[in-house]
């Protein structure tokens, strides 16, 4: 596949120069009177350039709202309380809204779980990937059209000229978020953010279309933060990975690090529960014992003492701090584990 | 959590001022409509000598006389008696017929019998109502019952649709294909399962369509085709008034303005049972 | 365990489902929409089959049939060697309560205005328990087992978490003591944490209950840990049919090939494999128009001439293993 010149002075770009970072980014949501959800609370990742960061969570671990924050899309009665989203150095939820709309889809662009309700139903897939192009370059439907095809045979549609005509009903999911990732590409933005984009899909679609994500990013050295609940899925397509809990950081770290030795006890929880596809368990999975919190009513600490097995004394008072507990690898955790995966019997796989 | 279910019930609408307003009112109405006879202050027998007193003069008439010297005040409260009793009962027939027609439509669906219900329903909604009331009131005698009854025929169409939907939308729903596979019959599932979500949803529908009725009635009497002297209704008053606008606005303004009270009345009810049934809609206040 | 010819408790032979595709004014019958392709199989007791497929293979529509919601177009079911169609109304009855199901969607599968007690009350009302203390008993019994307080009855499905309400769910199905559970993606709905939980749950109560489970999954290493007997469907036919082990051992359908290539891991993660799939692109096909001879061939990387022109016969490639391919051999 050929695909025409592309800014590339970015893949030229030092290796681990960081493009995005959070500080302490927090975000709440009024509830009742007087109450308050912290669904985000002190969050600190970093995307390096060029590269992949998987954040996992569960559902109301924060981590779309995460998303969101950065791109400051939160609707009330959410609001951003406080920290920082560094982007190429420069505070974001700084800048004055005007210029936010700029760095919107130009430089950071984002990607919806429901491929069904992200494109215009009325309007032409053509329509739409011109109009997404000239909203910030308004440069005249011909060379639009040009770069909308381009874009198509990046995510791997040959045929753009003939879909642009068509509307979103006539493909199928899988194809729509296709063409709803090339619309986000199309003005090659810095950083695209994922947020679950195959939940919704089949097995074979979601491989699909996470082979096209790859094989943009290949050619264009975008980086990309996909936000996920499956440790496959970002165990096989990021270089980083962040987990978050209850609204907070737990473990961030270099994918191989995380997968190896997780030393937070709910990344190892989660590891021991993930049923694996390469070998039956023994007879039962390892579950991790309880439920989640709920996040209007947080008791203070760590919000996993509840459900840990390594609970101690300072966990129920203090919530504990991302630190180091190796090189680039950072866990959250009072008594971080030294745990190894290829050493746990039960999982012998690895 | 934990509380006495009456008292969060009270807290809640004590917590809606609108709902409140509209209790009082409607509780208000509805006592009158009750207890008219033992209320009202005067007879309905005419008295020539006090015709057309003005309101708001003297004590034993607080509201004035009308044009043949009876009390407005005694007359307004028969005239709520009628009117509520014929709104109400037209809206409670329209919901049975409406029930009836949508279960069975709803089932039936896709069918040939949900298809020949539905187009009745579409001929009966598409069928202008002043004229159908025109042409069974003059066929029937306009009593109570026939104007209630003709009130109904333009509203149980309104509730067939809405039940059939419901009933449509409910029977794929996976909760009765599970009480179906514990083997609950037709019948139960009709009534414990289907129906228990149709009320609700009916519920705050009510006393809107009262409202419309309440008034669908006063324009029916107004117009001389509907309840006939010496039966009040407020539309039979405010007929009684028409000649005297000019000069004795008062007169029409009265009947008129208990209508807009009664009306209003009901409309807050039914705003806020809307909010106050729907579980999911609670669930969003709360969180 | 047992096995051979007695511990079979249900069997269907050769089930189709089909709906007309109706045109024009009159609704004329067009054509037929096969969605259900003559699925046969077996399900011993204590065991679980596996059924996996992506949307729109029609899993759904086939366990809607095998529950009897929609009337099967061909086949035949056997309960306990039975034909259920020449079951009397009695025995029907008390097959039904035999066979319960877990719903994918766990709120949608409770009535909305229903505290969890009235829904666990309703399947012991409706298969004739009297007493309330009776009813009442049995209802703390199917809570401990599934470890839910009974704090939550007075509770309404909305109130639940999505974990609480499968909890409830399954206890629901427990209360009337099944013999075959049909599990529709129990799990997918189920946050990763919760979801060992529930697959460890459900292992638990086959073990105590012998119960036989079909359970319906996209989620290929879900199923490894559960399954004894893997069926995978593709466009309403069973395309391959084998042991689990022999699945993820030794598969011979390109179609289930691609599947286990396409399946995220975290194994793949650190052997650093990229997603791929072994498909060809497209969609799925019309099940109204379905392609000449193998259902498979528009997706297949292997399909030559011969696919286009003869449907697969099934194969036997080794004992239970079964695959509809031409060159499954191979």
């Amino acid at each position: 596949m050929s695909v025409a010149p592309v800014p590339i002075s970015r893949a030229a770009a030092a290796a681990d120069e960081v493009i995005l970072r959070t500080d302490e980014l927090r975000t709440y949501f009024k509830a009742g009177r007087a109450g308050v959800v912290r669904a985000v609370e002190g969050v600190n990742f970093s995307l390096r350039r060029g590269k992949v960061l998987g954040i996992i969570g569960e559902s109301g671990s924060g981590k779309s709202v995460t998303a969101r924050s950065i791109l400051r899309i939160i609707e009330p009665p959410g609001y951003i309380a406080g920290g920082r989203v560094l982007f190429k150095g420069e505070d974001i939820l700084q800048i004055p809204e005007k210029r936010m709309r700029t760095i919107r889809g130009n430089e950071i662009s984002m990607i919806f779980q429901d491929p069904t309700t992200s494109l215009n139903p009325y309007m032409t897939i053509g329509g739409q990937l011109t109009e997404a192009y000239n909203s910030h370059t308004p440069s005249g439907s011909e060379k639009a059209r040009d770069e909308a095809v381009r874009v198509l045979k990046l995510v791997g549609i040959n045929n753009g000229g003939e879909i642009m005509k068509k509307y979103p009903c006539q493909f199928s999911a899988g194809f729509r978020q296709r063409i709803f990732i090339a619309m986000s590409m199309i003005l090659y933005p810095d950083v695209l953010i994922a947020d679950e984009p195959t939940t919704s899909l089949g097995i074979t679609i979601q491989a699909e279309i996470i082979e096209a994500l790859s094989e943009v990013q290949r050619q264009t050295g975008i980086s990309i933060i996909i936000i996920t609940h499956d440790f496959g899925v970002a165990a096989q397509f990021s270089d980083d990975i962040f987990v978050m809990y209850a609204g907070r950081c737990v473990e961030f770290s270099p994918k191989r690090d995380l997968l190896t030795r997780p030393a937070h006890p709910y990344t190892i929880g989660l590891i021991r529960s993930v049923p694996l596809l390469e070998e039956r368990k023994t007879r039962r999975l390892k579950s991790i014992p309880g439920f989640p919190p709920d996040m209007s009513a947080l008791p203070p600490g760590c919000p996993f003492a509840e459900r840990c097995e390594f609970v101690g004394e300072p966990c129920r008072e203090e919530m504990p701090e991302l630190r180091a507990v190796s090189g680039a690898h950072l866990c959250a955790c009072h008594y971080p584990q030294q745990y190894n995966v290829s050493e746990d019997t039960e999982l012998g796989v690895f | 959590m934990g509380q006495n279910p009456l008292t969060r019930l009270v807290g809640k609408i004590s917590a809606n001022i609108l709902l409140t307003a509209g209790i009082i009112i409607v509780a208000g109405c509805l006592a009158i409509a009750i207890a008219a006879p033992l209320l009202a202050p005067h007879d309905l027998s005419p008295n020539p000598a006090l015709r057309l007193l003005k309101p708001f003069r003297e004590a034993s008439f607080p509201l004035g006389t009308d044009a043949i010297g009876r009390d407005i005040l005694t007359r307004l409260m028969y005239g709520i008696r009628t009117s509520v009793l014929i709104a109400f009962s037209s809206v409670v027939l329209a919901a049975l017929i409406g029930t009836v027609v949508g279960v069975l439509s709803g089932f039936s669906n896709p069918g040939l019998f949900d298809t020949i219900l539905m187009r009745l329903t579409d001929v009966q909604m598409g069928f202008p109502f002043v004229v159908l009331a025109m042409i069974a009131l003059t066929l029937f005698n306009p009593d109570k019952t026939s104007i209630a009854i003709v009130l109904s025929l333009s509203l149980w169409p309104v509730y067939a649709r809405m039940v059939r939907s419901s009933v449509m939308l409910q029977k794929d729903s996976d909760y009765i294909a599970a009480a179906r596979l514990m083997g609950a019959g037709r019948w139960r599932i009709y009534t414990r399962y289907v129906g228990r979500n149709l009320l609700p949803a009916m519920l705050p529908l009510f006393p809107l369509d009262i409202a419309g009725m309440v008034i669908n009635e006063s324009l029916l009497s107004y117009m001389s085709i509907g309840i006939k002297p010496p039966e009040i209704s407020i539309g039979n008053i405010m007929a009684d008034a028409r000649g005297y606008i000019a000069s004795d606005s008062w007169y029409i303004l009265l009947p008129g303005v208990l209508l807009v009270i009664m009306v209003l009345g009901l409309n807050f009810i039914g705003d806020s049972l809307q909010t106050l049934l729907d579980p999911s809609l609670r669930q969003k206040r709360r969180g | 365990m047992p096995t051979g010819e007695n511990s079979v408790v249900m069997s269907c032979e050769n089930i189709s489902k089909s709906y007309p595709v109706r045109k024009g004014l009159f609704r004329r019958v067009a054509g037929q929409k096969q969605i259900v392709r003559g699925v046969s199989f077996e399900l011993e007791r204590g065991r679980t089959l596996a059924l996996v497929g992506e949307s729109g293979c029609g899993k759904t529509v086939l366990l809607r049939v095998l529950l009897g919601i929609e009337k099967n177009s061909g086949g035949r079911f056997l309960y306990r060697g039975r034909n259920t169609e020449t079951m009397s109304a009695a025995e029907q009855r008390e097959m039904r309560l035999k066979v319960q199901m877990i719903f994918q969607d766990t709120l949608g599968s409770f009535h909305p205005r229903m505290s969890v007690r009235e829904a666990l009350e309703e399947p012991l009302i409706l298969s004739g328990v009297k007493s309330g203390s009776e009813r009442m008993a049995t209802i703390e019994t199917v809570l401990g087992q599934v470890g839910l307080s009974p704090l939550y009855l007075t509770r309404y499905p909305h109130q639940l978490s999505g974990g609480q309400r499968q909890r409830a769910a399954i206890a629901r199905c427990l209360a009337v003591a099944p013999e075959i559970i049909f599990a529709d993606e129990p799990i997918s709905a189920l946050d990763v944490s919760l979801q060992a939980q529930v697959v460890n749950m459900l292992m638990d109560l086959q073990d105590d209950y012998q119960l036989s489970i079909l359970l319906v999954a996209h989620d290929l290493a879900v199923v490894r840990q559960i399954a004894d007997t893997i069926m995978i469907m593709y466009l309403g036919a069973i395309v391959e049919s084998a042991p689990a082990r022999e699945i993820y051992g030794d598969a011979r359908h390109p179609y289930t090939q691609a599947l286990l290539q396409a399946a995220p891991s975290i194994k793949k993660g650190l052997t650093d494999e990229n997603f791929t799939v072994h498909l060809k692109p497209g969609d799925l096909p019309d099940p109204a128009n379905p392609p000449s001879g193998c259902l498979f061939r528009t997706r297949c990387v292997r399909a030559t001439a011969l696919c286009a022109e003869a449907a697969p016969a099934p194969r036997e490639v080794s004992p239970k293993h079964v695959v509809l391919c031409h060159f499954a051999q191979e």
